[in-house]
C-alpha cells in the first residue's frame, strides 16, 4: 500500500465518521433533556433535505435559501414531535417512548413516500464538483464542508453549553428537570429549544449526506444506526467519547472495507462492539445506569 | 433507564371474583375448541401465525416485561429455531419432531452464550450487544447460502408427528393452541414463582433486589436464556407453518416488531404477548377487510403513535383498568 | 374432455374485435395502436385436454379477478408501482374494449413491501379472501420465492412475475409459474460475451453484492468468458447496506481493470461509479438491466453516462413500430412516457391476457394449457413468448444497450441466451 492510498482511505473514513457524528449530535442533545432515544431523528433530517430539494424547482429559490428553509422545517417538525408526542409519553423507559419515536419515524417515511414518490433523486452536489488533488489524494469541497461543519457545530455547541446562561439551563435540565424548575429555569422552553436545535442539526447532517449518496425516503437509516451504535457504546449522556467513537467508526469501516472487502464490514464492526463491551471494566459500564 | 413502575394488578380476589374468573376460563376454552370449526382456513392460518408470535412474545414478556432487559436479538433466536427445522428437513431429511430437541439445544447454547453479557451489562448497552449478535446472525444467514439458502431462504415441510399431518389447518390450529396455552401457563407460573419475584425486583430496583438477597446477574442470565428458548421454539413452529423462511424474517426490524407488539399489548402480562401478536397479524387484516389494504403500511406509524397516546399502559392493562372501573362503579350502585 | 377448436376460434374473434379500439387515443396518434391480445398465438393440439368443469375461483359471468403482490411502499416501491401502472394500462384497455369474452378484468395489487413475511400473508389474502383466478405480474425475487410452495400447493397459475431467481423460477420445479424474464445468469452471460467479443484484450473486474443475485451474475459471466478462453481478473464483494464506496473504488483503482462489471442495488451502482470518478479512475462500466430505468438515469445522470447494460425489454427509443405504438399510446392514455418498469408491467399483463383469450375455458387447468401452448406471442416489447408443456421460461433473450446523453440506446437486439 502506498502513502496516498492510506491518506485517501483516512480522509474518506474521516468524512464518513463526521457524518455519523453530525447525526449523533442531535441524538445526544435530545437524550440529555428528555432521556429519549429518538428513532425519528434521521427522518426529521430527511424532511429538511426533501423540503430544500423541492423548494428550489417549485419556487425558484436559490439553493442556500431553500436549504435554510429546509432546516427551519426540520426544527419545527422536531419541536412538534416533542410537543405532540414525546412529552405526552408518561413513562420514559417503559418502552412506550421507543414505540412513539418508531411510530413517528414510520409516519414521516410514509408521508414523504406519498408526497415525493418512492424515487431516488440527485441532490445538490454542494461543492462535490470542485475537485483538487493534494499529495496524490483526491478531495472535493464537499468533503471539506462536511469536516468543517462538524467542527463548527461542535465548537458552537461547546460554547453555548459551557459559556452561556442557556447552556447552564440545559445542563441543569439534563441533570434533573425538577430541580431545574425550582431554581427558576423554564424547563419547557429549554426542552423546546433543544428539540428544535436537534432537528435543525439533523437537517444539516441529512443535507450533507444527501449530497454524498442520493435522496429518497430511506437513505438516513444506515447512518442513524451507526450514530446509535457510537452513542450507546460511548454513552448517550456524554459528548466527547461518543463523538470520537462515531468518527472512529467511519475510519474503521473505511480501512476494513479496503483490506477485507465490503462484506467483512458487518462482522468486523459488530464483533468489535461485542468484544469491546465484553472486556470493558465494569466501572466504565456503570455510567449509563438508569436514573431514578 | 428501563425502569418501570408496576401496573396495578387485580389482587385479592374474593369468592365471586373467583367464580367470574372460572366463567371466563370456561368460556375461553369453549371458544378455543369451537374456533377451528367456525373459521375459514385463511383465518386459521392467521391464528396460527398469531400463536407463534405470541409464544415468541411471551419470551419477551419474561425478558423485558418481567426482568427489564431490552433484547434486539429475539428474532435471531426465532430464526435459529426456524432454520434448524428447515435445514434439518431440507438437508438431512429429519422429521420436524426430531429437529425440536436440536433447535431447543442450539437455542439453549446460543442463549447461554449471549446471556453471559447480561451478567454485567444492562440497559441500552445490552440492547446493543444483542443487536450485534442479531446483525451477525443475519449476515451469516445471507452469506452461508449453501446451508441457509441465502437471501431466498429455504422451504420447510409442515410438521407431521405419528401420522398426524399438521399441514392440515385444523390439526395445526390445535397444536398451536395447545403449545400456546402451555407457554402462557408457564409464563404465568414463572411470574408468580419466587423466581418471578426475583425478576420483578431486578427490574424495579437493582439495589433493592441485591439488598434482599437476589442475585441480579443470575436472575438476568436465567431470564435471558428462558426468553431465547421461548423464541426458538416459536421459530421452530413457524417454519413449518408458513412453509418458507428467509433472512428478512429474522432481521433487526423483525426484533423491533416483536418488541413493539408486546409493548403495545402490555409488556408485564403474558396476555399482552397474545394481544400484541394479534395486533401485528390482524390490524393489517382490518385494512384489508375495509378494502384499503395498501393504506396499512402508510398509516401503521401514525397508528402506533395514536396507541401510545391513547393507551399509555398497553392494551391489556388498559382493558383490565376499564373492567375494574366498570366493576367498582357497578358495585357503588348496589 | 377434448378441446374443441370451435371454442378457440370464437375466443379469437372476440379478441380481434377489440383490436381497433384504442382507449384515450387522440387523433394525432390514432394510427399507432397497441393490439389487444387475441389468443391467436395459442394453438392447442387436438389431443391435449384440460379440465373444463373445474371450480374456477375468481371467474364470474362478467368478471375475471386477477391479483399481484408487489412492493408498493419501501425502497423497492418504484419498480413495483411502475409495473402495476403498466399492467393497469393493459387491463383498462382490455376492459374498455369489452373485456375477455365479455368479462371485465378486476385487478388487485397488494403491497408486500418487498418482504417475504408480508408476501406470505398477501398471497393468502389474494387467493383465499379475494379469490383471484390467477396471479399476474408483480416485482421482486425474495418476496416471490417465499410463496412458491404455497403457489405449488394450491396450484395457482402465476404469470410473468419479475422474480429472476435462477433454478427456482422458470423451471419445471415450479410448473405453475410462467416466467418471461431472463435471470441474472443470462443477463451477465450476454453482457460479458459482448465485452469479450468487442474488447478482446480488456481486463475485467466484477463488483458483486453478496447474495443470490451476485452469485447468479458471477456464474453467467464465468460461463460466457470461458467460451472466449478468458476469465474475470478480480472479484470484489459489497453489501446492500454499504454507504461509503470510496474504499471499494480505491481497491478497484489499484486493480485498474479496463472494465468494471457491477451487480449491485441501483443506488450502490451510482455511488460506486461516482466514487471511482472522484479518485480519477474511469473504467468502462457494465451493469444489470435495472440501470436502463429512467429513475436510475435521473438520479445519477453523470454516473450513468456511457455504461453498458443488458436489456430485458426493448429500448423505448427503438424505431420498431410496435414499441413506438406502445410508447405513444401509453403516453396519450396516462399523460407520461412509459418507464422501463411500466414496460415490464405492460408485458406481464399482455401475456396474461393472451393466455386468458386463448384458454378453452376459464379454469386453472385450461389457462395453464393455453400458456403451455403459447407460441411466438408478440408483446411488442419482448422477444416472442413461447412456452411448452415442459418449458416455463417463455423467453430468455437479452439485448445490449448503452446510455448515451441520458438516453438508452439499443446496441444490439435481444438474442436468445446460449
Amino acid at each position: 500500500m502506498t502513502l496516498d492510498t492510506a491518506l485517501q482511505l483516512t480522509i474518506g473514513g474521516l468524512v464518513s465518521g463526521s457524518l455519523y457524528g453530525l447525526v449523533l449530535i442531535g441524538i445526544l442533545l435530545i437524550y440529555r433533556v428528555s432521556r429519549v432515544v429518538n428513532f425519528a431523528h434521521g427522518q426529521i433530517g430527511m424532511v429538511a433535505a426533501m423540503c430544500a430539494f423541492f423548494l428550489v424547482p417549485h419556487f425558484g429559490l436559490p439553493i442556500a435559501v431553500a436549504l435554510g428553509l429546509g432546516l427551519a422545517v426540520a426544527a419545527l417538525v422536531s419541536y412538534l414531535v416533542d410537543i405532540l408526542v414525546i412529552s405526552r409519553v408518561t413513562k420514559i423507559g417503559s418502552g412506550f417512548d421507543l414505540i412513539a419515536t418508531l411510530g413517528v419515524m414510520m409516519f414521516l417515511t410514509a408521508i414523504v413516500e406519498l408526497v415525493a414518490s418512492p424515487k431516488s433523486f440527485k441532490f445538490f452536489s454542494l461543492g462535490a464538483q470542485i475537485e483538487f488533488t493534494f499529495l496524490g489524494v483526491y478531495f472535493n469541497a464537499n468533503d471539506l464542508t462536511v469536516i468543517l461543519t462538524l467542527a463548527v457545530v461542535l465548537g458552537l455547541l461547546a460554547l453555548v453549553l459551557n459559556k452561556t446562561g442557556l447552556g447552564l439551563s440545559i445542563r441543569a435540565v439534563a441533570i434533573s428537570p425538577e430541580i431545574a424548575r425550582t431554581t427558576g429555569v423554564n424547563v419547557q422552553a429549554v426542552r423546546a429549544l433543544v428539540w428544535a436545535a436537534g432537528g435543525a442539526i439533523a437537517g444539516v447532517a441529512a443535507i450533507l449526506i444527501a449530497s454524498k449518496v442520493t435522496l429518497n425516503a430511506f437513505y438516513m437509516t444506515p447512518f442513524l444506526v451507526k450514530a446509535f451504535v457510537a452513542g450507546i457504546v460511548g454513552g448517550l449522556d456524554r459528548f466527547v467519547r461518543p463523538m470520537a467513537i462515531a468518527v472512529g467508526l467511519g475510519l474503521l469501516e473505511s480501512w476494513v472495507v479496503y483490506w477485507l472487502g465490503a462484506d467483512a464490514r458487518i462482522p468486523a464492526v459488530f464483533l468489535l462492539i461485542i468484544v469491546v463491551l465484553g472486556v470493558l471494566p465494569s466501572k466504565y459500564l456503570q455510567d449509563l445506569e438508569q436514573r431514578p | 433507564m428501563f425502569n418501570m413502575q408496576s401496573v396495578a394488578r387485580s389482587d385479592g380476589r374474593g369468592g365471586p371474583e373467583n367464580l367470574r374468573h372460572m366463567a371466563w376460563v370456561t368460556g375461553g376454552c369453549l371458544l378455543v375448541f369451537a374456533l377451528p370449526f367456525i373459521l375459514e382456513t385463511y383465518w386459521l392460518y392467521l391464528v396460527g401465525v398469531t400463536a407463534v408470535y405470541a409464544i415468541a412474545g411471551l419470551g419477551l414478556v419474561i425478558l423485558f416485561g418481567f426482568t427489564g432487559q431490552l433484547s434486539l436479538a429475539h428474532a435471531s433466536f426465532f430464526g435459529i429455531g426456524a432454520y434448524v427445522s428447515a435445514i434439518g428437513g431440507v438437508h438431512y431429511g429429519l422429521p420436524g419432531i426430531v429437529t425440536l430437541p436440536i433447535a431447543f439445544a442450539i437455542c439453549l447454547g446460543a442463549g447461554a452464550f449471549v446471556g453471559i453479557f447480561a451478567l454485567r451489562i444492562s440497559g441500552l448497552r445490552f440492547a446493543l450487544i444483542t443487536l450485534s449478535f442479531g446483525e451477525l446472525f443475519y449476515w451469516a444467514s445471507v452469506r452461508w447460502s449453501d446451508v441457509t439458502g441465502g437471501e431466498q431462504g429455504l422451504y420447510a415441510e409442515p410438521l407431521s408427528v405419528m401420522g398426524i399431518d399438521f399441514g392440515d389447518p385444523i390439526n395445526a390450529y390445535f397444536l398451536f393452541a395447545a403449545l400456546g396455552l402451555l407457554a402462557t401457563a408457564l409464563c404465568f407460573r414463572l411470574r408468580d414463582s419466587s423466581f418471578g419475584r426475583a425478576m420483578a425486583a431486578t427490574r424495579d430496583s437493582e439495589l433493592a433486589a441485591r439488598s434482599s438477597g437476589v442475585s441480579v446477574a443470575r436472575t438476568r442470565y436465567i431470564a435471558f436464556v428462558i426468553g431465547a428458548l421461548f423464541s426458538g421454539v416459536a421459530g421452530w413452529l413457524f417454519s413449518g407453518h408458513v412453509g418458507a423462511i428467509s433472512p428478512n424474517f429474522f432481521d433487526m426490524f423483525a426484533s423491533l416488531n416483536m418488541l413493539v407488539a408486546v409493548i403495545i399489548g402490555g409488556v408485564k402480562t403474558p396476555l399482552g404477548a397474545w394481544v400484541g401478536a394479534a395486533y401485528l397479524v390482524f390490524v393489517p387484516e382490518l385494512f384489508g377487510m375495509a378494502g384499503v389494504s395498501n393504506l396499512y403500511p402508510i398509516l401503521s406509524g401514525a397508528l402506533l403513535v395514536l396507541i401510545v397516546l391513547v393507551l399509555p399502559v398497553g392494551i391489556v392493562p388498559a382493558l383490565q383498568q376499564a373492567l375494574r372501573h366498570l366493576g367498582t362503579s357497578r358495585g357503588d350502585k348496589q | 374432455m377434448k378441446i374443441r377448436s370451435m371454442l378457440l376460434q370464437s375466443a379469437a374473434v372476440a379478441g380481434a374485435l377489440g383490436v381497433s379500439f384504442t382507449l384515450g387515443a387522440t387523433a394525432a396518434n390514432a394510427q399507432s395502436s397497441v393490439q389487444i391480445p387475441d389468443g391467436t398465438s395459442v394453438t392447442i393440439p387436438s389431443n391435449a385436454t384440460c379440465d373444463m368443469d373445474a371450480d374456477a375461483a375468481g371467474v364470474s359471468d362478467d368478471t375475471i379477478k386477477l391479483g399481484a403482490f408487489t412492493p408498493l411502499t419501501g425502497p423497492v416501491a418504484g419498480p413495483g408501482i411502475g409495473a402495476v401502472e403498466g399492467q393497469e394500462y393493459v387491463f383498462d384497455k382490455v376492459n374498455a374494449a369489452g373485456g375477455v369474452n365479455g368479462r371485465k378484468i378486476k385487478f388487485s395489487a397488494l403491497d408486500d413491501q418487498y418482504s417475504a413475511a408480508y408476501a406470505q400473508q398477501q398471497v393468502r389474502r389474494l387467493v383465499e379472501r379475494e379469490k383471484i383466478f390467477a396471479i399476474s405480474g408483480g416485482i421482486g425475487t425474495p418476496n416471490f420465492v417465499a410463496v412458491l410452495p404455497y403457489i405449488e400447493k394450491n396450484q395457482i397459475p402465476a404469470i410473468g412475475m419479475y422474480a429472476p431467481a435462477a433454478d427456482k423460477v422458470g423451471t419445471m420445479k415450479n410448473p405453475h409459474v410462467y416466467m418471461i424474464w431472463p435471470n441474472f445468469v443470462s443477463e451477465f452471460n450476454v453482457i460479458a460475451d459482448y465485452v469479450a467479443r468487442t474488447d478482446s484484450d480488456a481486463s475485467i473486474a466484477l463488483l458483486m453484492q453478496s447474495g443470490d443475485i451476485g452469485n447468479d451474475a458471477l456464474k453467467g459471466m464465468e460461463t460466457a468468458l470461458e467460451r472466449h478462453g478468458r476469465k474475470i481478473d478480480n472479484v470484489l464483494r459489497t453489501e446492500a447496506t454499504t454507504t461509503d464506496y470510496l474504499p471499494i473504488a480505491q481497491e478497484l483503482k489499484e486493480i485498474g481493470a479496463d472494465w468494471v462489471f457491477m451487480v449491485v442495488q441501483p443506488t450502490g451502482i451510482g455511488q460506486a461509479i461516482g466514487s471511482m470518478a472522484k479518485i480519477g479512475y474511469n473504467p468502462k462500466v457494465a451493469t444489470q438491466s435495472d440501470a436502463t430505468d429512467e429513475t436510475f438515469i435521473s438520479a445519477f445522470p453523470e454516473e450513468a453516462e456511457g455504461i453498458s447494460t443488458p436489456t430485458k425489454v426493448a429500448a423505448l427509443t427503438s424505431d420498431d413500430p410496435k414499441v413506438r405504438a406502445f410508447v405513444e399510446d401509453f403516453t396519450a392514455v396516462t399523460g407520461k412516457a412509459p418507464s422501463m418498469w411500466n414496460t415490464v408491467g405492460f408485458a406481464q399483463a399482455m401475456v396474461t391476457i393472451e393466455a386468458l383469450q386463448g384458454a378453452p375455458a376459464l379454469t386453472h387447468d385450461c389457462l395453464e394449457l393455453a400458456l403451455q401452448h403459447m407460441q411466438g406471442f408478440e408483446t411488442g416489447v419482448l422477444p416472442p413468448v413461447t412456452f411448452s408443456p415442459d418449458n416455463r421460461q417463455g423467453t430468455n433473450a437479452v439485448g445490449i444497450a448503452r446510455i448515451d446523453d441520458g438516453v438508452v440506446i439499443q446496441v444490439s437486439a435481444p438474442v436468445p441466451v446460449q
